[in-house]
Parts: C-alpha cells; sequence; structure tokens
C-alpha cells in the first residue's frame, strides 16, 4: 500500500544543512496498522508529511497505493491526497469559523465531480466518531477527544484508502488517548483502512500491528 | 467559506475592512454619480446620447476682427428648424442677468433661472408636466406671456398647493407678467441643458429677432437637436457653412464643429478647440478614480496580508485535503469579495449622504448647488459602475498578498499557529 525507497530529506539553510532523514526504506501493506516512534526531531512528522505528500524527499521514490508520485504536479498531489488519504493532527487543525459539519465536509469540497450529498456524509463520519449530537457546535465549544474526533470524521469522510495520524492523542489525556485509539482500531479491524501512526506512547504503539523506531532520521529497529 | 461566519469570528477585520472600503468607494461613488450625472440620460434629458448643440458661433467682419454669439432669429427660422438631419430641434434663450420671480404673497423677490424657448423644447426634454401642458405653437408665434413653470418655482411664487391651482395665475418675474399654463416635475440645476424654473416663449423677449449690431446670423439663440447621425448632421451644418462664407463677400462663419454631442459639449474647455477629445477626459477620470482606489488597495492589502497570516494554518490544512493554491486563491477572493461588495453598500450610503450634504458642489465650476436626484445616485450605471470598482479594489488589495501567502509549504503553514 505504501512503499518508501532510500528516502533522504536534507533541510539546508545558507549556513547549516540538517539531514532529517537518510535512506529510508518502509512498505506498509494495506489494511496494516504502523506505528512510527523516536524521540523528538529524529524525523518521524518528517517521514509523515513525506507519505502525506505533503513535503518532497530530497532524494527517494513514495508510492502509494501502487502509484510512484514522483513527478506529479501540484495539481496532481493534491487530487491524490483529496482521495487517497486521510489527515489527523496533533493539534486537530479544525477551522474555528466552521460548525463541526462544515469543517467535516471541508475533504468533499475539493473532491473532483462529486455529486453526492456532502452533508449527508459529513453526518454518516460524525456517527461513526459518536458525535452526530454536536454538528452544530464550534470547534470552541468542544473538548479535546471530541475535537480529535471530528478531526478523524473529516479524515475518513472521503473515504481514503490511507489514515495519517501525527500524534493523535499527543494532547489529550489517557481516558480519551483511549477513545481515540479506539476509534482509530476499528476504521483499522472493521473498515480495513491502512493506518500510519506517529507516537511517542509505547503503550498505543503496543497496540498496532507493527512499529517502526527512528533515531536521529535513521530507521534503527522494526 | 461562509461570509457571515467569518464576519461572526473575524469582527475585528471585518470590520476595518468593510469600514475602509466604504470610505474608498463613497468617494468614487460620488465621482461617478456626478460624471454620469453629467452625461448619462436622466430626467429630462432622456435623449443626452443622441442629443447635439451648438452654442456659439463666431463671425469674422469685413472691416476686420470678429464676433462671438449664439445665433440669430433669422438663422433659426431659416436653416435650423429645417435640419434634414435632426429629428428635434429646439431653440432657446438663456439671459446671463440674473431673474427675480415675486411671491403671491408679498414676501420677498427670489432667484429663478429662466429660459427663453420654443415650444419644441418641450419635445427635446421629456418634462412630466403635472398639470397643463406646454405652450402652444399659436401662443408661441403671437408672442404671449405666458409661462412653464417647475414645481417648485410655482410653490415659491405662489405657496403650497395642487399643480392645477397654479394653472391659469400670473408669475411675475423681472417685472413681467407670464400666465401659467404649465407645471412639471422640475429637475435640477446639475441639468445644465434644460434646467429652469420657468420657461417662456423667446417670441415674448422683444428684441429675440434682432441680430447684434446688424451682424448677420448673430443673435442670442442656441440649439438643441435630437439626432440619429451626428455625423450627418454635423456634414450639413458645415455644407450650411461653406455656402454662407461663399455667398457674404467679406463675412467668414464658423461653427467650430458644431453640432457637438452633449459629452463633448460638457467637457470642452472652449468652443474653439476643435481638436477635443472625450477619450482625454475618459482617461483622466480613470486615473482620478485609480488614484483615489490606490491608497486604500494599499491598505486593504496590509490588513488581508496579517489576516491571511492568520489562517495560515487552515490553509495549510484545506490543501492537506486537497485544496490547490488556485482553488485557494479563488475561495478567499470570494470571500474578500462579499466583505468588499458590504463596503460598497455602505459607501454607497455613505456616497448619498455625501452628495446630499453638498460635497458634489467641489467638482463642478459653476458654483451652483447641484440637487441630486435619487435616479441620478441609484442608476444602473452607477450600480455597476461601484461593482466593476468593488471588484478592482479587491483584485488590487487581494490578489498578491493572498497569492503570496498561499505559496507557502503545506507543512510550514500547518506549523503556523
Amino acid at each position: 500500500m505504501i512503499t518508501l525507497k532510500n528516502i533522504n530529506k536534507v533541510y539546508r539553510t545558507k549556513t547549516v544543512e540538517t539531514q532529517a532523514l537518510e535512506n529510508v526504506n518502509l512498505e506498509v501493506a494495506k489494511g496494516e496498522f504502523l506505528s512510527i516512534m523516536g524521540p523528538s526531531g529524529c524525523g518521524k512528522s518528517t517521514l509523515l508529511n513525506i507519505i502525506g505528500l505533503l513535503d518532497n524527499p530530497t532524494s527517494g521514490t513514495v508510492e502509494l497505493d501502487g502509484r510512484s508520485t514522483e513527478g506529479m504536479s501540484d495539481k496532481e498531489l493534491a487530487r491524490f491526497r483529496n482521495e487517497t488519504l486521510g489527515f489527523v493532527f496533533q493539534s486537530f487543525h479544525l477551522i474555528p469559523t466552521l460548525s463541526v459539519l462544515d469543517n467535516v465536509i471541508v475533504p468533499l469540497l475539493y473532491r473532483r465531480g462529486f455529486k453526492g450529498d456532502k452533508k449527508a456524509l459529513a453526518r454518516q463520519a460524525l456517527e461513526k466518531v459518536g458525535l452526530s449530537h454536536r454538528m452544530n457546535h464550534f470547534p470552541s465549544q468542544l473538548s479535546g477527544g471530541q475535537a480529535q474526533r471530528v478531526a478523524i470524521a473529516r479524515a475518513i469522510v472521503g473515504n481514503p484508502a490511507i489514515i495519517l495520524a501525527d500524534e493523535p492523542c499527543g494532547n489529550l489525556d489517557s481516558k480519551m488517548s483511549a477513545e481515540i485509539m479506539g476509534i482509530l482500531h476499528d476504521l483499522n479491524k472493521k473498515d480495513g483502512r491502512t493506518i500510519v501512526m506517529v507516537t511517542h506512547n509505547e503503550a498505543q504503539a503496543a497496540e498496532t500491528d507493527r512499529t517502526v523506531h527512528f533515531f536521529d532520521g535513521h530507521q534503527v529497529t522494526e | 467559506m461562509r461570509i457571515w461566519q467569518t464576519i461572526r469570528h473575524n469582527k475585528l477585520f471585518a470590520a476595518i475592512y468593510i469600514f475602509g472600503t466604504a470610505l474608498a468607494l463613497a468617494s468614487t461613488t460620488v465621482a461617478v454619480v456626478v460624471l454620469n450625472s453629467m452625461i448619462a440620460p436622466v430626467y429630462p434629458e432622456y435623449d443626452r446620447l443622441s442629443s447635439a448643440f451648438i452654442q456659439r458661433l463666431s463671425m469674422e467682419l469685413p472691416e476686420g476682427g470678429n464676433m462671438g454669439y449664439s445665433m440669430s432669429y433669422d438663422l433659426v427660422r431659416d436653416h435650423m428648424y429645417t435640419l434634414r438631419n435632426a429629428r428635434k430641434v429646439s431653440a432657446y434663450m438663456e439671459p446671463w442677468e440674473s431673474a427675480y420671480a415675486s411671491r403671491s404673497d408679498g414676501g420677498l423677490d427670489f432667484p429663478v433661472k429662466i429660459k427663453y424657448t420654443d415650444p419644441a423644447f418641450f419635445d427635446v426634454y421629456s418634462f412630466r408636466f403635472l398639470a397643463g401642458k406646454r405652450y402652444s405653437d399659436a401662443e408661441f408665434e403671437s408672442g404671449m406671456p405666458v409661462a412653464v413653470v417647475g414645481e417648485k418655482t410655482a410653490r415659491e411664487a405662489f405657496g403650497a398647493g395642487d399643480a392645477e391651482q397654479y394653472i391659469g395665475k400670473d408669475i411675475r418675474v423681472n417685472f413681467t407678467d407670464y400666465r401659467v399654463v404649465g407645471v412639471v416635475k422640475e429637475s435640477t440645476p446639475a441639468q445644465t441643458d434644460s434646467y429652469a424654473g420657468v420657461y417662456v416663449p423667446y417670441t415674448s423677449k422683444q428684441d429675440y429677432d434682432q441680430a447684434v449690431n446688424g451682424i448677420p446670423w448673430i443673435g442670442q439663440l442656441k440649439l438643441v437637436t435630437v439626432t440619429d447621425s451626428l455625423d450627418a448632421l454635423q456634414a450639413e451644418i458645415a455644407e450650411l457653412e461653406a455656402r454662407f462664407n461663399a455667398s457674404h463677400e467679406g463675412y467668414q462663419v464658423h461653427f467650430f464643429g458644431q453640432p457637438v454631442s452633449h459629452a463633448v459639449k460638457t467637457f470642452r474647455p472652449g468652443i474653439q478647440d476643435t481638436e477635443f477629445r472625450l477619450s482625454g477626459v475618459f482617461l483622466v477620470f480613470a486615473l482620478v478614480i485609480m488614484a483615489l482606489l490606490i491608497i486604500p488597495s494599499l491598505n486593504l492589502s496590509g490588513i488581508i496580508s496579517g489576516h491571511m497570516e492568520s489562517r495560515m494554518a487552515e490553509m495549510g490544512l484545506r490543501k492537506s485535503f486537497g485544496a490547490t493554491r488556485v482553488r485557494l486563491l479563488r475561495e478567499v477572493l470570494r470571500e474578500n469579495l462579499w466583505l468588499t461588495f458590504l463596503g460598497g453598500i455602505v459607501g454607497y450610503f455613505f456616497a448619498y449622504m455625501m452628495l446630499k450634504a453638498g460635497v458634489a458642489d467641489l467638482f463642478m465650476s459653476y458654483g451652483v448647488a447641484t440637487d441630486f436626484t435619487n435616479e441620478m445616485i441609484f442608476s444602473p450605471v452607477v450600480f455597476l459602475s461601484v461593482f466593476l470598482i468593488c471588484a478592482v479594489l479587491n483584485t488590487l488589495s487581494g490578489l498578491l498578498p493572498v497569492y503570496r501567502s498561499l505559496g507557502r509549504p503545506v507543512v510550514e503553514s500547518l506549523n503556523e499557529k
């Protein structure tokens, strides 16, 4: 489902060159729940951004769902992200001026040729995360756990094959974290979605199918 | 992106944006209304676009020198009333001296604008008669002292009442009594061609048919026509000019390219300025509008730029879910356009207040108070112009800062707080 070959990422300024990722090779099977662990600054999020086509590798290739993303235009990348990927961020990234329902609809706004009922799909996604009763609220009226559930609903509303979660429980207490992890596991087991999750939490990582560890931009163990 | 939610969640931004836009648009709207009222068809000058005028001519004299004046009655009667290329023709006089009308209650006389016209004047200009009718051809031919008066003038002369009540009364202007035969909805001094408080037959003026100093064709009459072909009409007058010059030894008449359109007559600085081009006026006007818009555009650019910074994470989020830069640019500009339109509506209101308060007098060189009617202020042309100005302002102020901010990498945008 996801194949990374010889991925390198170097950040350059006029005076400093930082190797964020070095020769990373990774395969994630369809329907797998993979966690990525490592200390801060080891390149986990950079890797997730590269898988999510939010950032380009300095060298190496990314294949998603059997397609090489090399040489894709910005427009093609945007379309690919919209149809294939769903993102869950640590800080939720809900749009404060939109209601819960409208936040969930966002990916459908950019779905090319979409003719379906956006609101109905968004309601279904919110039902899946147990938040259909708060669809007319605004993000400022939600708890952290609820906000992250909305973010998950937004990630799945477009029915993407892959969900990328960057420390989805990083801002939540243990009870809420458990709820979020439960939802992610349901999406993986029941819906068969491939999930790649960055986490600092070993217990959460242990619940996933496989964990890869990073240190200083290197993949150290699997 | 919904405009009301945006306003609700960004009250300060929205308020500054709308108010700033409103102030900028108010001044440009005033300029557009003034220009529009000068050249667009408005009551009672609905035929402005096909009107043509001869205001003055110049005659070179056998003894040397020349005389610039209007037309004599002979010229108008023999040649102008029979112009082949004019649908309607009217001649009129506008005295330089002030006129005063008496009040029926014995109060102080009040200044009034008087025009000496023929009956055709009321065909060329579409006056709305509230009572009575124009003076008849017979009344005109016989030089009867009759008058058509503006409603406001009638009220001032006779006191408040129904328009019908003024018919048959005498209005005294400059010590001459005129019997009122018609009352029209009064236009405003801004319509300099048609406006007057009192219209009387020019034949009621004693010396109307006298050539000035006995010089042929030189007199006091001006001409307004309605034509389907200004070129043909100009050619006809040029032919007339040539015929006169060939047959009157020692005299040379010059019409200086007249008749000219209403717009040319309005903006041409001097009658002899035959090289005058309207495009120059519109270019200057467009530059003034741009100058009026550039400063607020720069200010709005700064505000939008700051606002986009605060929305970087949102833009990054939208991109991560599949929005392209162009799509986001469109969305944000559309959102700004709604704010600009709200500013436009408020600005229109400000402009209305400014015009009613007499700010437009600054634009006029006549020194008369210009009373702008709602028809002039709320015309479709003004609406369309303000709409276009809004769009230009929106594009000028928003395009660059929004495009630049949307060029930031997705990850960088997402990490913005």
